[in-house]
């Protein structure tokens, strides 16, 4: 029979009830907390039991006195067998009692209070902080941004805003605990288990979905969702040359700088490239195939306002073809916007000299059939 | 939570003043003495015990006075000795109006 096992650590020490009961219940199979890292909690094997486990947060004391303090634990019936690293700059100690007839380790709620009152007060700080910081950063990344917020979005690897997202629901819950908690020591209650199953699972879930969240970045070219070349040889493009007469691929030259081409979570498949003429005239192709239709719909919206915006008033003409399911062209100047939605896909063509469009839409609307 | 805790003593907070009222006294001497003086009326279990005395000596109500080997001996100050008197004024107060009330009845 093994003598130690490993499990997922509890993420959170605000709840220290419903560590309580699940060392407990561990205990009464045989196991005893004998040390909690970062990651994982070791047990190791024991005469199984009825015993009383409490979490006490450490206070910084020199190591005499931390003996001394334990051996008086020991000889009251109170066993301080491990100690849970803490994620705010203090760790809990793990105390068990198997004698019945010990008195609890807390007998004065205001002496509870006192204990917890400091990493209490400086883990609801510092939970306000990361919060604060996490909004300020997400403003700045979707707001700030010198493009749309959508298109950003659309042109990014997700994982990090998944994460920063994933930290913000971790600290948001932590409030929460921690406002039960200040609540339950300020009416002298013990801390309360509460379904503490769930809350395990929760913290379980937790914790992996944050080590996946981490690895995600360093494993993300194995995994075709995140890195995956895109397939880009079905969306529509118009070549720079069938729109403006007399010229051919020699003419055009290809921008680098606006060019894009990638597939991220959002959009599994899109590109951007520009030409510019000789003559400074300019052709962009733009085409993406997005995960969800309303995006897709989101994409064609901001596309024409944009266009709408930076070259108002804006001529429009309706396009009839029932390969779209959006489609428009708008003109001003010698401006022009073809855009045409069919499903996913989001197809626009932008150039500044006079052509015709016919055989480009025709042409357009075949692919998007396809 | 508390955060002016020292206005009045819980019973456990008393009952440490008052085993420091005569002789230091190191931890475990101190929840011998509560337990007999109490007849174990007033339980003192450790976690409590470490947290008053730690908060006594933030407070400068008590002060280490030695350390032999694991064994740290606590003596009460004189602004320790001032809140326990004035807390027994309290607690004396308390009773007198409680037995007053009582005769009535």
């Amino acid at each position: 029979m093994k003598d130690r096992k490993r499990t997922l650590r509890p993420l959170e020490l605000w709840n220290p009830g419903a560590i309580e009961k699940w060392l407990e219940d561990e205990a009464a199979k045989g196991w005893r907390l004998e040390d909690c890292g970062r990651v994982l909690a070791t047990f190791r094997a024991m005469e199984p039991g009825i015993y009383r486990v409490r979490l006490r947060p450490q206070r910084p004391e020199t190591p005499e006195a931390r003996r001394e303090r334990g051996e008086t634990c020991r000889e009251m019936g109170w066993d301080c067998t491990a100690v849970i690293t803490g994620d705010d700059d203090y760790d809990c100690e793990v105390f068990y009692c198997g004698d019945p007839s010990a008195p609890e380790l807390d007998t004065d709620p205001v002496a509870r209070s006192w204990a917890w009152e400091k990493p209490l007060r400086r883990s609801w700080r510092t939970a306000w902080v990361v919060l604060g910081l996490l909004a300020a950063l997400l403003a700045a990344l979707l707001l700030g941004a010198p493009r749309p917020a959508l298109d950003f979005l659309l042109n990014e690897n997700l994982s990090w805003l998944l994460w920063l997202c994933f930290l913000g629901v971790v600290m948001l819950r932590r409030l929460w605990y921690l406002r039960r908690m200040r609540r339950q020591l300020a009416a002298g209650l013990a801390p309360d288990p509460g379904n503490w199953r769930r809350d395990r699972r929760w913290q379980q879930t937790v914790v992996v979905l944050f080590l996946v969240c981490w690895m995600l970045p360093l494993v993300g070219g194995m995994l075709p969702l995140w890195e995956a070349e895109p397939d880009i040889a079905g969306l529509p493009f118009t070549a720079p040359a069938d729109l403006l007469e007399g010229t051919d691929r020699s003419y055009w030259e290809f921008e680098t700088d606006h060019y894009v081409c990638r597939s991220t979570p959002l959009a599994p498949a899109r590109f951007g490239i520009q030409y510019r003429g000789q003559q400074g005239e300019y052709v962009r192709n733009a085409a993406d195939r997005l995960r969800f239709e309303f995006l897709a719909k989101a994409l064609y919206r901001e596309r024409e306002k944009a266009f709408r915006e930076n070259d108002r008033p804006a001529a429009e003409t309706a396009v009839e073809n029932s390969a779209f399911d959006q489609a428009v062209l708008l003109t001003t100047g010698e401006e022009r916007l073809f855009l045409a939605r069919s499903g996913k896909v989001v197809y626009a063509l932008w150039l500044d000299f006079p052509a015709d469009l016919t055989d480009s839409i025709a042409a357009a609307a075949a692919a998007m059939r396809e | 939570m508390a955060r002016e805790p020292l206005k009045v003593l819980t019973e456990s907070m008393f009952y440490v003043l008052l085993s420091l009222l005569r002789q230091e006294r190191c931890g475990t001497e101190i929840v011998q003495f509560v337990d007999d003086t109490t007849a174990g009326r007033v339980p003192l279990g450790p976690g409590t015990l470490y947290t008053i005395l730690a908060k006594f000596q933030e407070e400068g109500l008590i002060r280490e006075t030695a350390v032999e080997g694991r064994k740290r001996t606590y003596a009460i100050t004189d602004r320790g000795r001032a809140l326990f008197r004035q807390e027994l004024s309290r607690l004396k107060l308390c009773v007198a109006d409680g037995d007053r009330e009582e005769d009535r009845v």
